[in-house]
């Protein structure tokens, strides 16, 4: 009985804790990142400047296999998302399992990412992408390692960005 | 925890304001040095703006003749009363963004952006069913980056999420996931409320 006092003093502490942490604005949530790969084939990207002065797509009939990808950063309880969104045009359709140069392979891309304001776009991209599984309704797997350089728009001056993700 | 008292209001009819000049309440900022806190300042008054104009030079005309922007952002695209109601859904949810930007708070932060990563520029806590809790927070240097409109935008994107409880299904710049929203999505997505708000005040200022 007597270490009841205690027991409740530690809970009041622990509801305060919790508060504080929402008012004072210490991040301390958790984080999660989810990533989406879809793709179709027998098409071809269309890239247009959008009225707001961003990069935009619309996907044509064509011969080749469009790939797209979202990578969202969240951060629980609170209104944190961080958005990348890639997408590119392989030519044909591409082999599996198999590392394919993107100077070979990609016939364009585009990268964007930023949250909830686009910080960073660009079209020029060296590097590697390895597609493990294409599912028949349009999910894929696979491996990306792509620089991309000279941003058309890029808020903060990084001048390029590496993407570097499992999916 | 320290509290701080929201500035006094100047009294109208004193000599420095008129009887009938509008006054402007100050938002409360904790923390941040005298630049950071006039690109808040001037920011959450372009977002009152934006957000007033949402409300009278949009939403209310839409519900007699249909709009282009209401169109676009939100898929209303008639005056039917099916499309009235879903307008004064929309209006009700302005109201509130309108009633949390009056009552809201900020706190500046400091971050430093890793290169070649998305950054964080403004965010709220949120909670099921409360919707919001405490202060606005913009993180600085990232809050200064855009111009005076991407900022005011972002407010109103922020307190969506606060005041209305509103979701991320889409950036208006992610085009896969933008194209893919649909209308009811469109009603329940802060980025919807944050460029609908900004673009209706720039084309009533412009006249188009």
């Amino acid at each position: 009985m007597e270490i009841l006092p205690v027991i409740a003093i530690t809970a009041q502490s622990q509801v305060h804790s919790e508060a504080s942490k929402y008012l004072t604005g210490i991040p301390l949530m958790e984080k999660t990142t989810s990533v989406q790969c879809h793709y179709e084939r027998d098409r071809s990207i269309r890239f247009f400047k959008h009225r707001k002065g961003f990069t935009a797509y619309t996907l044509d009939h064509g011969i080749h296999t469009v790939f797209m990808l979202n990578v969202d950063e969240q951060v629980e309880n609170t209104s944190i998302k961080l958005a990348r969104e890639l997408v590119f045009e392989l030519r044909d359709t591409p082999p599996l399992s198999q590392s394919l140069t993107a100077d070979s392979w990609v016939n364009s891309a585009l990268y964007k990412f930023g949250g909830p304001d686009l910080q960073f776009e660009s079209q020029t991209f060296s590097g590697t992408i390895e597609i493990s599984e294409m599912k028949d309704n349009g999910d894929c797997h696979g491996l990306i390692h792509l620089k991309f350089t000279n941003p058309a728009i890029d808020r903060v001056g990084l001048n390029q960005a590496d993407l570097d993700i499992s999916f | 925890m320290t509290s701080t008292k929201p500035p006094t209001p100047p009294k109208a009819g004193n000599g420095d304001n008129p009887a009938n000049s509008v006054v402007v309440k100050c938002p409360m900022i904790e923390d941040g040095n005298e630049f950071e806190q006039k690109l808040i300042k001037d920011a959450h008054k372009k977002a009152k703006d934006m957000i007033d104009s949402a409300i009278n030079n949009c939403l209310e005309k839409a519900k007699s003749q249909p709009n282009g922007l209401v169109s676009n952002f939100f898929g209303i695209n008639g005056t039917a009363d099916e499309d009235k109601k879903k307008l004064d859904q929309l209006i009700k949810n302005y109201q509130k963004i309108q009633s949390g930007m009056d009552k809201a708070s900020y706190e500046v932060e400091h971050e430093e952006i890793t290169p070649g990563e998305p950054y964080k520029v403004a965010y709220v806590y949120t909670l099921p069913l409360i919707h919001g809790i405490g202060d606005v927070h913009t993180v600085f240097p990232a809050f200064a980056m855009g111009t005076d409109d991407d900022r005011a935008s972002t407010l109103v994107h922020e307190m969506s999420h606060y005041a209305v409880g509103t979701e991320d299904h889409a950036y208006d710049w992610e085009t896969t996931k933008w194209n893919k929203l649909t209308q009811k999505q469109k009603m329940d997505n802060a980025d919807s409320y944050g460029n609908f708000a900004s673009d209706c005040y720039n084309s009533t200022k412009s006249g188009t």
